[in-house]
């Protein structure tokens, strides 16, 4: 289906408390054309950001469903949203190409996500764009063992950037590097002011890149400084039957999506060239994408998981009876069970 | 969504809207979606039907649960449904568990002991 007014951009950009996300923030605007970017601010007590457009919201939640914390809707986040598109729509703001989200030091990604996915006008409007965490390689790996927060919202990174390393040494700079290596394999890794740093901030998607090697082959070891949080990837040497892997997936977050807290797959679908890409937080999956033509092995599908407390082996063993139930078990049982329905 | 059929608020869900290419014709859009969504209620009522519970369509966008007493809701979705099924068999459904599948000795691997 063609969309008349193509969606606008929604990015984000988290970090713990003083790892430098308003420096990055300032930076970015300064390489970017005037007018473009709308900026919301998830904390009282900031300031606007130079002369660019800036919304200061105060964190209201309302819990929705079961109340667990990736399904909350900010609802302060999402009127400061949908004030901003329906303002855009008046005319009273120009086309802008993005909007960014900085949120608190302490707030967790995951509602954001949630508050977007789960409304439908801001949904129809609004894409979600590439979220970029700040690592402060001073304070980092002591916050990150003493606090739950910062590991949160660096598993939800699409990128993750290493700032002041101007007032580090080297060594300090490649144990955050590793560390965020292990904490969130998906993420790109980048230390600020490199090379093209702060226009490309939110440029991507990264979401599209391979999977191969974002996590080792070797059986997955909880990180030092987490909080039982640990990654595996899995792999289908074959093309995945969609309707069976979408129920095993949607079951599967159902009853454990508190504890998948970031996954990505790059699927091969049975029937269909090129390949799907699914990735979300939590309980919450974005909208799927198509990456057109064949792209390496056409029949082998990857999957990468960051989870707590969730065993790689049961996983495994879950998807790969579930696909082959799927294809040689369910047959003339489930076809009359169907009819029946 | 249709007034008539009293469901409400039903957007495109990430399960459906992985089906649909961008270049796609429509007339074959939605002869592949009424194809996924067969094969969707194939698997799903091999899951719940030993649950006692019927998953039939409802409208071509959300899903009928029905259970042998007559009792029925409509689930809007694909992640909806599981928490429906659940509440009306009174059973925990979990696909880490050792009984998730019809049959499960001839398809389980290493899986953790039922709920």
């Amino acid at each position: 289906m063609v969309r008349l007014v193509p969606r606008i951009e929604l990015n984000m950009l988290t970090g713990f408390l003083g790892s430098g996300k308003t420096t990055l923030l300032r930076d970015f605007l300064r390489s970017q054309e005037p007018g473009s970017t709308a900026v919301i601010i998830n904390e009282y007590g900031k300031v606007a950001i130079d002369d660019r457009l800036a919304t200061l919201v105060d964190v209201q939640v309302s819990a929705i469903s079961d109340g667990c914390v990736c399904c909350t809707v900010l609802t302060e986040l999402r009127d400061a949203l949908l004030d901003i598109l329906a303002r855009r729509a008046r005319g009273e703001l120009p086309a802008l190409k993005r909007i960014v989200v900085e949120t608190s030091g302490l707030a967790d990604p995951a509602p954001i996500i949630a508050t977007v996915l789960s409304d439908l006008n801001l949904n129809e409007y609004l894409s979600i764009g590439v979220c970029v965490a700040a690592f402060d390689p001073i304070d980092g790996l002591d916050y990150c063992a003493r606090f739950v927060e910062p590991e949160r919202q660096l598993v939800c990174a699409d990128r993750a950037v290493v700032t002041k390393c101007d007032l580090v040494d080297g060594h300090a700079v490649s144990a955050a590097k590793a560390y965020l290596q292990e904490v969130n394999p998906l993420c790109e890794i980048i230390t600020s002011g490199e090379g093209n740093s702060a226009a490309g901030l939110f440029a991507g998607p990264t979401r599209g890149v391979a999977l191969k090697n974002a996590v080792p082959s070797a059986p997955a070891v909880p990180v030092a400084h987490t909080h039982g949080t640990h990654s595996f990837s899995l792999v289908v040497d074959e093309a995945v039957d969609w309707a069976a892997f979408s129920i095993w997936l949607t079951a599967l977050l159902s009853r454990h999506g508190e504890r998948f807290l970031r996954f990505k797959s790059m699927l091969a679908v049975t029937g269909s060239a090129g390949r799907l890409v699914i990735q979300g937080v939590r309980h919450k999956v974005y909208p799927p994408e198509h990456l057109p033509g064949a792209v390496g092995d056409s029949q082998r599908s990857e999957l990468v998981f960051i989870t707590r407390d969730l065993e790689e082996d049961e996983v495994r063993a879950s998807l790969t009876s579930f696909l082959r139930y799927a294809r040689v078990g369910h047959g003339a049982e489930g076809a009359r069970l169907a009819s029946a329905a | 969504m249709c007034e008539v059929c009293a469901v409400f608020g039903i957007g495109a869900h990430w399960v459906d809207a992985a089906g649909a290419e961008e270049d796609a014709l429509p007339a074959r859009d939605i002869q592949d979606h009424r194809k996924d969504r067969a094969r969707r209620l194939s698997l799903l009522n091999a899951l719940s039907a030993p649950r006692g519970v019927r998953v039939s369509d409802w409208d071509g966008e959300a899903y009928c649960l029905e259970d042998a007493s007559g009792r029925s809701c409509v689930v809007p979705n694909l992640s909806a449904l599981w928490r429906g099924v659940e509440s009306m068999s009174g059973t925990l459904l979990d696909p880490l568990a050792r009984d998730f599948l019809p049959g499960h000795s001839k398809w389980s691997g290493s899986y953790r002991e039922s709920n």
